[in-house]
C-alpha cells in the first residue's frame, strides 16, 4: 500500500524526466538556504517550520525539480507525503527510507524530503538514528503548530537545523506576479497598487492570484481558526474556544502593548492560562512578540507588543467588511507589515528588533539595533505625514538617542524633513535593510 | 435666425408690415453694439461666436448709423436658447416672426449635429489609430469627448493629483484594473493633465473635458495561458474611466451640456483569447468556452452617452456597451459577460 503511495507521490522513480513543482516556477528566498544544505557537506537533516500556507511543500517540491535538474540521481531522491489521506496505516519514516526504488544508485547519497513529517509515527527517535548513522540525508517540513505536539522542536539539537519561514515578503509577492524575465519594477508598472493588494491578502502564496479580498479572508481564517488552532494546538490540550477567541483579540489589537492581566479580565480566564497560551501561538507562529528597549531588570518587567505573524491575519479577523478600507485596521495591517519586514531582515530579531516607550508616553513603533547605532522607525499609515506627528516623532527620537530617524508612510514619496527621513511602505518593504544604511 | 438659415436683422430701421420704411438712426452706435453684444450674450446659449456679426452701417451724411446684425446660414449648427424673464426658449424666426421650436425640431437638430461632429470626430480619431496600428502599438485604447460645452478646472497638484493617484477619490477600487497609478504624479501640459507613461497606463484630461486612456494589452492578461484576456481587467480598465470622467465632469463649468461620444479599441488584439462568464463562478474551472480573436487586428467599439448617464452615481451603464461590443466581436452574447458588471447596477465586485 505505502510503496503505491510512494510511487505515486514520487513519478521520477519510473520516468526520470517528471518533474513536481512545474506549476510553481517562483523560487522563494529561503528555497536558496534550502538547496545549499542540500549540497553542504554534512550530516544534519533541517526541519523547515512555519505557519500553514506559506509555502513550505512547494518549497520541497521545488527543490525535488532542481535536484532532478542538475543530475542527481531519480531514485536517490524520495518524497512522502504524510499528509496523504491514503496513508492510513502508522507509518515511520524508516518505512519510507526502507523503499528504495530499483534506480537508486548506492555510489550517491540518498535524500529523503518528508512533507508533514509530525503526523509519522515516531519520526524523533528515526531522524535521530537516521542522522547519527548518516545513512540517508533529510529535509523535513511541517507546521509550527502540529510539532508543539510532542516537543519535537526541542528534540533535535545538534541533529538537526531549523530553518523557520513565514509569509511571502513584498518583493517575494511581487516575484510571484512577475512574468519570466520580468523585473520588480516592471511588475510594479503592470499593477501600480499591488501594494495596497498585498497590505489586503498577506502574505500567504496562496492567495497571491486571488481576485475576491473576501474569499481569502475567510479561507485565512478557516486555515488558522479550524486547522492551526482548533486541530493542531487543540490536539496539545488547550481550550481551543478560549485560545481563538484570545486569537481574534491579539489580531485585532495588533501592535498594542500586552497585558496579560486585561486579556484574562476580557475572556474571564486566569492570567496563567492566558500567558501559557500567548506562548503557544508564539511557538505556533501565529504571534510575534516585540519587546521594548529596556535594559537589565527592566527588560524583564516590561511588557511586549504582540503581532500577528502575517498582516494578512489582522485583515482577515477584522470585523470591517473593507479593512484595508477602514483606517484603523489599515494602521495595524501597515504596522504588523512593517515588523514582520523588519524581523526578516535584522536577525536575531529578538536582540536587534524592540520598541521605545518613555515615562513621559513618548513612543516610536520600532527600534532597530544596528550594532553600531540606533534607528528609529515610526509608521503612519496616511499618505502624507503632519507636522505634530513629525514633532513627536522627533521628540521620541530625541529621548531614544536615535541616529537615525524614519517615518514610514504609504505616500510613494521619499524625502527629508527635519532631519526625519519619510520613507514611503513600498520602499521599506523591498529593502528592510535600507534603514541601517549610511544613506536612508 | 440662428435656429434656421441665417439672415440678417437691421437696427434703426422702422418697419411697416415687415417692410422697411424709414431709417431711425442710432445716436450712440457703439454704445448701442456693445449694449447689443452684452445682452446676446447674457440671454443666448450657447455662448455666441463667429456665427454672428455685428456692424454699424452709416446712413445718410455719415454722421449717423444703424445696426447690421448678421446671422451666417451653417447646416448642422446646435440648436440655441434664449432666456427672458428667467424662462428659457428655443424660437425660430419665419420672416417677421417669431416661432417657438417643437420638441422634435430641438431635439431632433441636436441629434443631427451630434452625429455629423461624431462623423468629423471619428474622421479624426481613426487616422489616430490607424497611425497607432502602423506603429503596431498594441494597446487598449478609450477616448471620451463630450459633445456639449464643459471645461474642467486643473487649479493645483492638491486639488488635481488625487483623482490620478488615489483610488478612492474617483470610487475605483483600491486593488483594482484601473488607470491609477500612486507612482505617477500627474503633469500639467498646456490645456490638459498627462498621467502615467506612453508605454504604461496613461490618461490624459483635457481642459474641454476629452479624456484619452490608453493600456498596453498586455496589462489585460492575469491568469491563463498566454494572451488571454482577463474579463476583470477588460472590463475595469473602461469603468475606471467613466468613472474618472463623472467625477471631472461633475465639476466643470458646462456651457451647454451634451452627451459624451466614446470609443475603444483594442489594437493589435489578432490572437488574443477571451473567456466567457465570471471567474468568480465554480463553472469557469470547467467551462472551456475560450475564443481567440482571428478576424482582424483591431477590435473597435463606441457609445454616445447621455451626460446625465456620463455624471451620474453610476457611470459603469456607460461602459457597458463598450464591452458588450467586445464580448461580440469575440463571438460572445452579454450573457457571457461577467455577472459582477450589471448593465443597469454596474461594476460590483464583492468586498
Amino acid at each position: 500500500m505505502l510503496e503505491e503511495i510512494l510511487r505515486e507521490q514520487n513519478p521520477w522513480w519510473a520516468n526520470a524526466p517528471a518533474r513536481a513543482a512545474v506549476d510553481y516556477p517562483i523560487r522563494r528566498d529561503f528555497q536558496r538556504a534550502l538547496l545549499n544544505f542540500v549540497h553542504r557537506e554534512s550530516r544534519r537533516a533541517i526541519l523547515v517550520i512555519g505557519p500553514r500556507q506559506v509555502g513550505k511543500t512547494t518549497a520541497l517540491l521545488q527543490i525535488l525539480d532542481d535536484l532532478l535538474e542538475q543530475g542527481w540521481p531519480a531514485g536517490n531522491l524520495s518524497y512522502c507525503d504524510f499528509s496523504d489521506d491514503r496513508i492510513t496505516e502508522r507509518v515511520t519514516p524508516r518505512d519510507v527510507a526502507d523503499l528504495v526504488p530499483p534506480s537508486a544508485r548506492p555510489d550517491r547519497p540518498r535524500l529523503l524530503l518528508l512533507d508533514e513529517v509530525g503526523r509519522a509515527d515516531r519520526w524523533r527517535e528515526w531522524l535521530k538514528q537516521a542522522v547519527d548513522t548518516a545513512a540517508v540525508r533529510v529535509v523535513a517540513t511541517d507546521s509550527a503548530a502540529t510539532l508543539l505536539l510532542d516537543g519535537g522542536v526541542e528534540a533535535g539539537q545538534g541533529r538537526w537545523d531549523e530553518l523557520r519561514v513565514s509569509g511571502l515578503t513584498f518583493g517575494e509577492h511581487l516575484r510571484l506576479r512577475a512574468r519570466s524575465e520580468e523585473s520588480i519594477e516592471q511588475v510594479l508598472r503592470r499593477y501600480p497598487t499591488e501594494l495596497l493588494r498585498y497590505l489586503a491578502l498577506g502574505g500567504f502564496p496562496e492567495h497571491v492570484f486571488e481576485e475576491e479580498l473576501r474569499r481569502s479572508r475567510t479561507r485565512i481564517r478557516s486555515d488558522i481558526a479550524d486547522r492551526a488552532i482548533a486541530r493542531d494546538l487543540g490536539a496539545t490540550g488547550v481550550d481551543v474556544e478560549a485560545v481563538r477567541r484570545l486569537f481574534v483579540y491579539l489580531a485585532a489589537d495588533a501592535g498594542a502593548i500586552f497585558s496579560a492581566k486585561e486579556r484574562a479580565r476580557d475572556l474571564e480566564v486566569d492570567i496563567r492560562s492566558i500567558k501559557a497560551w500567548v506562548a503557544r501561538l508564539e511557538e505556533a507562529q501565529l504571534i510575534s512578540r516585540l519587546r521594548p528597549r529596556a535594559r537589565g531588570a527592566a527588560r524583564l518587567r516590561a511588557k511586549p507588543k504582540l503581532y500577528p505573524s502575517d498582516h494578512g491575519l489582522v485583515s482577515a479577523f477584522a470585523t470591517s467588511p473593507a479593512p484595508s478600507q477602514d483606517p484603523s485596521v489599515l494602521g495595524r495591517i501597515v504596522e504588523t507589515v512593517v515588523c514582520t519586514h523588519l524581523r526578516n531582515a535584522w536577525t536575531p530579531a529578538d536582540e536587534r528588533l524592540s520598541y521605545f516607550r518613555d515615562h513621559r508616553d513618548r513612543e516610536l513603533d520600532f527600534v532597530v539595533d544596528t550594532g553600531s547605532s540606533l534607528v528609529a522607525v515610526e509608521v503612519t499609515s496616511a499618505s502624507n505625514v503632519r507636522d505634530e506627528k513629525l514633532r513627536r516623532v522627533r521628540e521620541a527620537a530625541k529621548a531614544l538617542k536615535a541616529t537615525k530617524v524614519f517615518l514610514v508612510h504609504l505616500g510613494f514619496t521619499q524625502s527629508a524633513r527635519e532631519g526625519v527621513v519619510l520613507l514611503p511602505l513600498e520602499r521599506l518593504l523591498l529593502h528592510p535593510e535600507i534603514v541601517g544604511e549610511s544613506r536612508g | 435666425m440662428l435656429n434656421a438659415a441665417g439672415g440678417e436683422v437691421w437696427v434703426g430701421l422702422r418697419e411697416n408690415d415687415g417692410t422697411a420704411v424709414a431709417i431711425d438712426p442710432i445716436d450712440d452706435v457703439e454704445r448701442a453694439e456693445r449694449s447689443l453684444w452684452d445682452h446676446l450674450i447674457e440671454t443666448i446659449e450657447p455662448r455666441l461666436g463667429e456665427e454672428v456679426a455685428i456692424e454699424a452701417v452709416p446712413v445718410e451724411d455719415g454722421s449717423q448709423s444703424v445696426l447690421r446684425i448678421r446671422v451666417s446660414n451653417e447646416p448642422g449648427r446646435r440648436v440655441y436658447s434664449y432666456t427672458r424673464k428667467g424662462a428659457r426658449y428655443f424660437g425660430r424666426r419665419v420672416g417677421a416672426r417669431l416661432r417657438m421650436l417643437s420638441y422634435d425640431e430641438i431635439f431632433g437638430s441636436s441629434i443631427q449635429r451630434s452625429d455629423d461632429q461624431i462623423a468629423t470626430i471619428e474622421k479624426k480619431w481613426d487616422a489616430e489609430l490607424e497611425g497607432m496600428l502602423k506603429a503596431k502599438s498594441s494597446t487598449l485604447w478609450l477616448r471620451l469627448q463630450p459633445l456639449g460645452e464643459v471645461e474642467l478646472d486643473f487649479p493645483s497638484h492638491r486639488e488635481v493629483a488625487p483623482y490620478f493617484m488615489e483610488t478612492e477619490r474617483t470610487g475605483n477600487r483600491l486593488t483594482g484594473w484601473t488607470f491609477v497609478d500612486p507612482h505617477q504624479r500627474p503633469i500639467p501640459r498646456s490645456g490638459r493633465v498627462v498621467h502615467g507613461v506612453p508605454d504604461g497606463r496613461q490618461t490624459i484630461v483635457s481642459r474641454n473635458g476629452v479624456i484619452t486612456f490608453t493600456v498596453p494589452i498586455e496589462f489585460l492578461h492575469w491568469k491563463g495561458p498566454e494572451r488571454s484576456l482577463w474579463p476583470y481587467a477588460l472590463i475595469e480598465f473602461p469603468v475606471s474611466i467613466w468613472r474618472l470622467a463623472a467625477a471631472f465632469y461633475r465639476t466643470a463649468r458646462v456651457a451647454q451640456a451634451g452627451p459624451v461620444f466614446a470609443r475603444m479599441a483594442l489594437l493589435s488584439v489578432k490572437g488574443w483569447r477571451l473567456k466567457a462568464g465570471s471567474a468568480g463562478t465554480v463553472a469557469w474551472q470547467f467551462d472551456e468556452k475560450v475564443r481567440e480573436y482571428t478576424e482582424d487586428d483591431v477590435i473597435a467599439a463606441k457609445h454616445v452617452a447621455d451626460w446625465a448617464d456620463a455624471t451620474s452615481d453610476n457611470p459603469d451603464r456607460c461602459a457597458y456597451p463598450l464591452i458588450r461590443s467586445v464580448y461580440e466581436a469575440f463571438g460572445f452574447y452579454e450573457a457571457d459577460i461577467p455577472r459582477e458588471f450589471d448593465r443597469e447596477k454596474g461594476l460590483r465586485f464583492p468586498s
